[in-house]
């Protein structure tokens, strides 16, 4: 995956009661981990399998994931 | 990984890494994958939030002075069958997570099991609590969250100074106690003037108490905030420019044991740090979100009815028909306007892609209109030019 089509990355599970927050300490890192962050990202993006919501989808050409009834728990990214 | 075609490519919420990823539509073709007629129709509209925030009772006995819902002990509790049917439209129209608050949200007893329902639907689901009586059975229903926050302005009267009450050592035990059991903990500082001063010594507190996130509030004139003692506890303008050297310390100070964060309101703030509003392309890059209320934000209110945010009043469009009607909705529609076409000083900001025109609930509450965030230094300092400008030409 290319970093330039990564339009942004959104850390951590994101979600409150009240308001959209962001995670604002990767404004911090300097280039080399901020590149590292989003190498590891862009690797992700090819390892997991695909499952589409929110809408057609007709020329998907990865095989959707099967609906799990119990994902498992995320894992902590950092 | 779970995909959700935009017109201008995908998320990606990725599973194995904690994160949300805005992909182009070379991005998404590059895993093998089309946007299909979401690509092909045109239609650059937002079709769902990808964060909700669902409130699951109105019941909360803490009693916070300043609580924006104005949460009571004798609050609804909507029957479980109602919130399921919330939760699989929220999920049919691509939303990717799900924080559940109320009132306070453990006080249902069926929690845990609509945690899991979330799960089970793809939904990333988030709990926010106050940490009073969460005993032994309430905690092992939050285990099924993927993230709890816990409310926790400070220690003993920084704390009691936002909320009225002293409930930090419930706080201080629940963060400790969630930690202990294995879930991920965050933590939800209100800054106001007072806290302000003693933010960093409660951010220490909370992270050696376990917490991993850290995220900063803005106090919002809303519910029982919204009198005019919200003008003496709202940030000092100093304090408001002076936001992002203190999220500097904090991220360096935490580095590698917890993510510092913000929330919507406070961006505008960082138009006041001349190094983060040069790098409005970093903030986009690390996805840090202002004004999302109406596009990538909503609420879903005790009601049933959605809203742009938590703080904004409801819609007539319900919870169930979210996938339906979130893109054409005309009140959802005021807030998005203004992020369109925003009037001085926003429209020549450098962070204006990202702020959105600060936060609407505060120009609504100061001016009864949305428009630019009166709070904001950027705006506040443009006033002040106007106003001496002007002054001349007043009758003296």
């Amino acid at each position: 995956m290319p970093p330039a089509c990564v339009r942004a990355v959104r850390v951590g599970h994101g979600g409150n009661c009240s308001s959209v927050g962001s995670v604002i300490d990767t404004l911090f890192l300097g280039a080399a981990a901020g590149g590292a962050m989003l190498a590891a990202i862009c690797a992700a993006l090819q390892d997991e399998p695909v499952r589409v919501v929110g809408g057609a989808a007709p020329s998907a050409a990865r095989e959707p994931e099967p609906a799990r009834d119990e994902p498992a728990r995320d894992e902590d990214a950092t | 990984m779970i995909v959700r075609y935009e017109p201008w490519g995908a998320w990606v919420k990725l599973e194995t890494s904690v994160a949300l990823v805005a992909l182009d539509r070379d991005g998404v073709r590059a895993m093998g994958l089309d946007g299909g007629e979401t690509w092909t129709r045109g239609a650059a509209t937002w079709s769902a939030p990808i964060e909700v925030s669902l409130a699951v009772t109105s019941r909360c006995a803490a009693g916070c002075e300043g609580c924006y819902l104005d949460a009571r002990p004798d609050g609804v509790e909507p029957p479980r069958a109602v919130i399921e049917a919330q939760l699989e439209a929220l999920a049919a129209a691509g939303v990717f997570t799900v924080a559940f608050g109320g009132g306070e949200p453990t006080l249902r007893d069926d929690l845990g099991e609509l945690a899991r329902s979330a799960r089970a639907r793809g939904m990333t689901p988030i709990a926010t609590t106050s940490g009073l009586g969460v005993g032994a059975r309430k905690l092992e229903q939050l285990t099924a969250f993927a993230q709890v926050n816990v409310s926790y302005d400070g220690a003993s009267d920084a704390y009691e100074s936002v909320r009225g009450f002293d409930g930090s050592a419930a706080a201080e035990s629940a963060i400790a106690r969630l930690a202990a059991a294995g879930v991920v903990v965050g933590v939800n500082i209100v800054l106001t003037r007072a806290t302000w001063e003693r933010a960093g010594e409660t951010v220490r507190r909370a992270v050696a108490l376990g917490a991993t996130e850290v995220q900063l509030l803005r106090y919002k004139p809303q519910g029982r905030a919204r009198t005019l003692d919200y003008l003496a506890k709202r940030l000092l303008p100093e304090q408001a420019a002076a936001l992002g050297e203190l999220l500097r310390a904090l991220a360096a100070e935490h580095a590698g044991r917890a993510r510092i964060r913000i929330d919507c309101a406070l961006v505008p703030f960082l138009s006041a740090d001349a190094d983060l509003a040069a790098r409005p392309e970093e903030l986009a890059q690390w996805g840090v979100l202002g004004c999302e209320a109406g596009q990538l934000l909503g609420a879903a209110r005790i009601d049933g009815r959605m809203a742009a945010c938590s703080f904004t009043a409801p819609t007539e469009l319900r919870t169930e028909e979210v996938g339906l009607g979130w893109a054409d909705d005309a009140r959802l529609g005021a807030y998005r306007a203004y992020v369109a076409a925003p009037v001085e000083p926003c429209a020549s900001c450098t962070l204006r892609a990202i702020c959105k025109g600060g936060c609407k609930v505060v120009s609504e509450h100061a001016t009864g209109e949305i428009g630019p965030d009166p709070e904001c230094p950027r705006v506040r300092a443009r006033a002040f030019a106007l106003a001496l400008a002007r002054s001349p030409e007043q009758p003296s």
